[in-house]
């Protein structure tokens, strides 16, 4: 155990380090934070909808829906260049490689051309359509800081300098746009479902059993470790957003939900309390015996109830092999309980976006789902955690009490 | 005054500290301006701020936010993760003042 930290610790976290330091990654995991609140807003209309369910005088909301998590690939080609200068520290052209993110994401969505105008398909600007902004923005922030430095002019030209800008941002903005011409109206080469389809595998592969429990359980690791999984961010949220997203339309279409790698599948069903479900955990802390687990369980449990575990994790789980265990049996078992139970159908798989994981669990699983079978099983993976935690925490609690007994009869002597 | 901003993933656990440290401040008299926010939108509050205190587990992406507040005269340091773990928001308050001290040798 002590050699598999200290591996981590030396080998593991430096590159992770490294891959942290890439501005193209760095400006992802940022884009993506960034379009947060636009589907925090769909969130809300999520929660509406279930109570227009039973009152259904209420007007019909879910267009606010779509113009918010609906036009999400749209904000990504625009955040995405847009970051990748910034953390270029090129300031001159980020808005421009951003507006021109936009106008190559909106040639490559490649509209019906008829007399009645440009006809686009309102879906592919939402999440379905994430791998092709990302793809897109990567692209024109990659050419935009290729132009960071040769100039069109030489430096003592007479040109005034303001001439000398138009001229240089031109250059990458006509050059980004002749190519999505090229290849989308010239070649009628269709780019958007290419690039859908070449990243189709890795959606299979994460909607499968085994890539559920494998998404769940290494950012569990890292975190056990106290190290932040924002690294995966990048490569789990757009596959979670197309999922979601593929949900919801499933419903609406009257079909059933059948994608279950998602991440309000996470938020309703696995991490209760937090990544790695230790709401359990801060019960036993907040009844414990040893006075030091007592307080961080008073410290933990009003975040915890808000699936905020950092406390937790900081407090007493972090580079402790005792507690680290059981979150990583916990980061595999119930996984695989939600998995199997979900697609045998016994549950209902969560089919609207929904971000709000800080409200309490239960009432998450009912808002996303609108089914009360849902709470089934989330009791049971309560129970499970709990049963995998306690006897992990028992023997901690153990050391800790002895330790305590140990310092009150020093004192004494 | 001092301005004092946190940082962590979605400025949710950053922020039960922060309302912590606020008290704690509040209790000494000291004029101190503290907030927590996530880490995207670190770069909105640069030229606002003398002490960055970055949560615990984004510890590896220290030296990238080292290297993009270069310019701005911050304190950036980690905070304390037994402070983290038990919402220590007076620690993490001596951590940030601390900090300053050292680095601004005030």
């Amino acid at each position: 155990m002590q050699k598999l930290i200290d591996w981590m610790n030396s080998t593991v976290a430096p590159k992770l380090e490294k891959i942290s330091q890439n501005h193209y990654i760095s400006a992802l995991q940022q884009s993506i934070m960034k379009t947060l609140p636009m589907i925090l807003v769909s969130s809300v209309v999520t929660v509406y909808s279930q109570l227009r369910k039973h009152i259904v005088t209420l007007p019909n909301l879910s267009p606010i829906s779509s113009y918010s998590f609906g036009l999400i690939s749209i904000f990504i080609a625009f955040m995405l260049p847009f970051y990748i200068l910034e953390n270029k520290k090129i300031h001159r052209t980020k808005f421009v490689a951003g507006f021109t993110g936009i106008s190559l994401f909106m040639l490559f969505v490649n509209p019906k051309i008829s007399a009645a105008g440009y006809l686009y398909n309102f879906t592919s600007f939402g999440a379905g359509g994430m791998f092709v902004a990302i793809v897109v923005g990567l692209m024109v922030g990659f050419v935009f800081s290729m132009f960071k430095k040769s100039s069109f002019f030489k430096e003592d030209s007479v040109i005034p300098d303001f001439v000398k800008e138009w001229f240089d941002s031109m250059i990458p903005i006509a050059l980004i746009l002749l190519l999505g011409w090229f290849v989308v109206i010239q070649s009628k080469f269709d780019a958007y479902s290419f690039i859908v389809a070449t990243f189709m595998p890795l959606v299979h592969i994460m909607q499968s059993p085994f890539g559920f429990v494998i998404i769940y359980f290494i950012p569990t690791v890292f975190y056990s470790m106290g190290i932040s999984g924002w690294v995966f961010t990048p490569i789990l949220n757009p596959v979670f957003l197309t999922a979601i997203a593929a949900n919801a339309a499933a419903v609406t279409a009257g079909a059933t939900a059948t994608y279950i790698a998602t991440s309000e599948t996470l938020y309703a069903y696995l991490s209760l309390g937090g990544r790695g479900a230790t709401l359990p955990l801060a019960f036993l802390l907040l009844f414990s015996a040893s006075k030091k687990l007592k307080a961080l369980g008073k410290a933990s449990l009003v975040p915890s109830l808000l699936n905020i575990n950092e406390p937790v994790v900081f407090g007493t789980i972090a580079w402790n092999p005792i507690l680290m265990i059981p979150m990583w049996i916990i980061a595999l078992v119930l996984p695989l309980i939600t998995y199997v139970t979900l697609s045998l159908g016994w549950f209902p798989i969560p089919a609207s976006a929904f971000t709000m994981w800080y409200m309490p669990i239960g009432l998450s699983a009912f808002v996303m789902t609108g089914d009360f079978r849902s709470l089934i099983l989330v009791v049971i993976n309560l129970g499970v955690a709990l049963a995998i935690w306690y006897p992990f925490f028992r023997i901690y609690e153990g050391r800790e009490v002895k330790k305590e007994q140990d310092l009150i009869s020093n004192k004494v002597e | 005054m001092i301005n004092i901003l946190l940082v962590c993933g979605s400025g949710a656990s950053s922020g039960f500290i922060a309302q912590s440290m606020r008290k704690a401040a509040k209790i000494r008299n000291l004029e101190a301006k503290i907030k927590a926010v996530s880490d995207a939108e670190l770069m909105d509050f640069a030229d606002e701020i003398d002490v960055l205190m970055i949560g615990p587990h984004l510890k590896c992406r220290e030296e990238e936010i080292r290297e993009k507040l270069t310019g701005f005269n911050i304190s950036i340091g980690i905070i304390d993760k037994n402070f983290y773990g038990s919402m220590n928001g007076e620690g993490v308050l001596d951590q940030a003042l601390d900090l300053l001290k050292q680095t601004k040798g005030e």
